[in-house]
């Protein structure tokens, strides 16, 4: 318990954490990651098509939706994408943090073709132009159902694999089949090639027919490249080019000053909470706001670590999962209370009042991790995540509340029971003499 | 303290505020969408002089325009303040007679005219944008809300296995929990038709939040019923329920007021464009409260006694007689 809070706290305490491959924290509060709301991010502009093309309302919105997809697969919390006039858009992304490497997921058409090389001569590849000529095969990208990132097994190479869809498996497997017969000792064996926006990522021959319509592609790729080929892939390729107008940094879309005032709104609520709860429930509050200092650690230093982009949405799930671990804490006092009036000597109200109110504990935060649960299904496959954000805030609040309510608090409880403040019932409880005065006599 | 003799009251309460709900609900436009929803007009500005966000974002509110998105623009670096990106709600038209000429200014000419008054400016473009959240993400969140309550009711009913009838226990949480979401959606309806109250990305948020509060605060009245239950085998529902009420009834306060406070100090200090949330969380936290004592658990009663199928035939005959 010692080592997980003061884990948190220097985990908080550090901005920026870096051992070897796993490096978190940013220049943000705390080293936590805000999302665009909070902080701002990337302010792009884009032009559909030529200067003077104008596409159909119908383009536009597809344009969204396939951009949307690939920014969502890329991991970004919470991306505003707009259509701006007939034929931009405009695209905010948080962090400044992967500039290029989002800007080239986003702008490139990402049209895949797979096309046969048909050889006359020898070597046939991109040394000797005049060895080959491409013919497109009528397959692309848009006929594979999944594209995914893996590593070759024997190499350790990162591949992409993909399948294709029914109607496309039966086509390749012609395909490769008749590629595979040109494929005789002494000739000079046709290829299959893969193409992205007219740049080939692999050309080779084929050494056995591929049949069951799933296949892989290997082009000296680093692990990076293949993840963003995927999400090209499996978002399809933008119904029109698009090229890049402008592009700044702004500054948070809440303005400059709500985040602080949000803030300071926040610590206020938290003191006025915690101020409550100390003059309500004496000492067991003063336990219980300790733990609550140590439980917004601990949330905190998870965000940070996981990581998780923290926006507007993200701070109400934190919020309510606040509320939910303050509860948890009045349910415990409350049933401690409750056992002291009938009673009961102190050591034995404080182990009662935390079996029991458990249940009632359980079954509340069972049933918001179910929410939580449904929300981040749904909520993962639309265009502003927010939903998404809020769901994982949520459950990860819920789930170190149960544990800070039921082993932080119960454990510092104990040990102020243990010293001579147990003797002291109306520490824990203003109603303790009402009952009668067995449990001081007993304490 | 005896909640259960009250419950005619409760429910033609209730039964008031979600008929009136769906009525204002059904009526378009159901909620009134803000910019993240229905868009709005975007230009970037460019001022002579240095300017406060926040004195931008006041003079845009100052002109009826509360919802803009003001975001200044940050120089290499790293100051701000003289290139702004905004975005506000939709604009009036500007009337031009034949020649072009502007006849009468509409909402673009207000709005370049206060913030040239800051500061000389320049404004580069000025275009509609779409909303940031599609009509497919509330769908969808409204399609997550069904499957949520169909998830509690099951783990509710299996978590109450041990007492009778469990089922009823996972009906009443959900059935609060639709009760709360209609009112609160209803309530933010009315106040879209009546003050122009605009529902922006953050309201889904709210919603969301208010029905994971919901559901919390029934289950820890239920929880209490469940274990008299089985403590007092010899008394009615009405006596479980009863004491379970009065049992828990300080929990229930202290949470509802501990939450209050919190977005009470959050209302008074944060700003306006988190507002919206606050107001929903505040309603949700009072209509949640008061279902899980008054809708939730009181259903348990009507339906152990058999009155459920009453209730329709009795609304009518409610008088100021004490039950």
């Amino acid at each position: 318990m010692i080592i997980l809070v003061g884990g948190s706290f220097a985990t908080l305490a550090v901005k920026n954490i870096d051992l070897g491959s796993f490096e978190r924290g940013s220049s943000e509060p705390l080293g936590l990651s805000l999302g665009l709301d909070l902080v701002g991010g990337i302010h792009l502009v884009y032009q559909a098509g030529e200067e003077g093309f104008e596409p159909t309302a119908d383009q536009m919105a597809g344009l969204v939706d396939n951009i949307t997809r690939r920014v969502n697969k890329l991991g970004v919390a919470e991306p505003s994408i707009q259509q701006l006039g007939t034929d931009r858009l405009v695209i905010q992304l948080p962090g400044l943090e992967d500039e290029e490497a989002a800007k080239s997921l986003i702008g490139s058409t990402a049209l895949l073709e797979i096309v046969e090389r048909i050889c006359t001569a020898y070597p046939c590849d991109e040394t000797a132009p005049g060895n080959f000529t491409d013919q497109p095969t009528g397959l692309s990208g848009s006929d594979m159902s999944t594209a995914f990132a893996g590593t070759n097994t024997v190499t350790g190479e990162p591949i992409l694999l993909f399948e294709l869809n029914r109607g496309a498996a039966s086509k390749f497997a012609d395909l490769t089949t008749k590629l595979f017969n040109t494929n005789v000792v002494g000739g000079t064996p046709d290829q299959l090639a893969f193409r992205m926006d007219g740049v080939v990522l692999v050309a080779a021959v084929v050494s056995s027919p591929i049949l069951a319509g799933s296949g892989q592609i290997n082009g000296n790729f680093s692990a990076e490249e293949v993840r963003k080929l995927a999400i090209q892939v499996e978002s399809g390729r933008l119904p029109i080019e698009i090229t890049e107008l402008s592009s700044a940094f702004v500054a948070a879309s809440l303005g400059a000053d709500s985040l602080d005032q949000a803030l300071q709104a926040g610590l206020i609520g938290l003191a006025l909470v915690l101020f409550f709860m100390i003059a309500y429930y004496r000492l067991a509050g003063l336990v219980a706001a300790v733990a609550l200092v140590f439980y917004t650690a601990m949330v905190l230093a998870v965000f940070k670590l996981f990581p998780v982009t923290l926006t507007l949405a993200g701070l109400a799930g934190f919020i309510i999962s606040l509320g939910m671990a303050v509860d948890a804490n009045i349910l415990i006092f409350e049933r401690m209370k409750e056992e002291i009036r009938i009673g009961r000597t102190l050591p034995f109200a404080v182990q009662i009042g935390f079996n029991r109110a458990w249940t009632s504990i359980r079954d509340g935060n069972v049933s918001t991790l179910i929410i939580a649960a449904v929300l981040f299904f749904f909520g993962s496959s639309g265009a502003n995540s927010s939903v998404t954000g809020f769901a994982v805030a949520l459950t990860i609040g819920v789930l170190i509340s149960m544990f800070t309510a039921i082993v932080i608090s119960k454990k510092m409880l104990g040990l102020a029971v243990g010293t001579s403040l147990g003797k002291w019932p109306r520490a824990f409880s203003p109603e303790a003499y009402k009952g009668g005065s067995a449990a001081e006599r007993g304490a | 303290m005896n909640v259960v003799s009250i419950r005619k009251w409760t429910f033609s309460l209730s039964a008031v505020l979600f008929i009136a709900s769906i009525v204002t609900l059904a009526i378009p436009p159901a909620l009134t969408a803000g910019i993240d929803f229905s868009g709005g007009a975007a230009f970037t500005m460019s001022f002579e002089d240095v300017l406060d966000p926040a004195l931008v974002e006041k003079t845009l509110s100052d002109i009826g325009h509360p919802e803009a998105i003001v975001q200044p623009s940050v120089e290499e670096d790293g100051t701000f303040g003289k290139h702004y990106f905004i975005r506000v709600g939709e604009l009036e038209p500007t009337i031009r007679d034949t020649d072009g000429n502007i006849e009468q200014d509409g909402g673009r000419e207000k709005v370049e005219a206060s913030l040239n008054a800051l500061s000389p400016a320049t404004v580069n473009g000025f275009d509609t944008v779409t909303g940031v959240i599609a009509s497919e993400n509330v769908r969808n969140a409204a399609i997550a809300v069904v499957v949520a309550a169909l998830a509690i009711l099951l783990y509710v009913t299996w978590a109450f296995r041990r007492v009778p009838s469990p089922f009823r226990y996972g009906t009443a949480a959900i059935v609060a929990l639709i009760h709360d979401t209609v009112i609160v959606l209803g309530l933010f309806s009315i106040l879209g038709k009546l003050f122009e109250f605009e529902v922006n990305a953050m309201f889904i948020t709210g919603v969301l939040t208010v029905i994971g509060y919901s559901v919390n605060d029934t289950i820890v009245v239920f929880d209490r019923v469940r274990e008299n239950i089985v403590r007092f085998p010899t008394l009615t529902i009405t006596e479980i329920v009863n004491l379970s009420v009065r049992e828990t009834v300080a929990r229930s306060l202290n949470t509802s007021i501990t939450l209050l406070i919190v977005v009470v100090a959050l209302v008074m200090f944060a700003a306006t464009s988190i507002q919206p949330l606050l107001y929903v969380l505040a309603a949700g936290v009072v209509v949640g409260t008061y279902s899980s004592i008054f809708i939730a658990t009181l259903m348990l009663v009507v339906w152990e006694n058999g009155e459920i199928r009453n209730v329709a035939s009795k609304i009518p005959l409610i008088g100021p007689k004490p039950a």
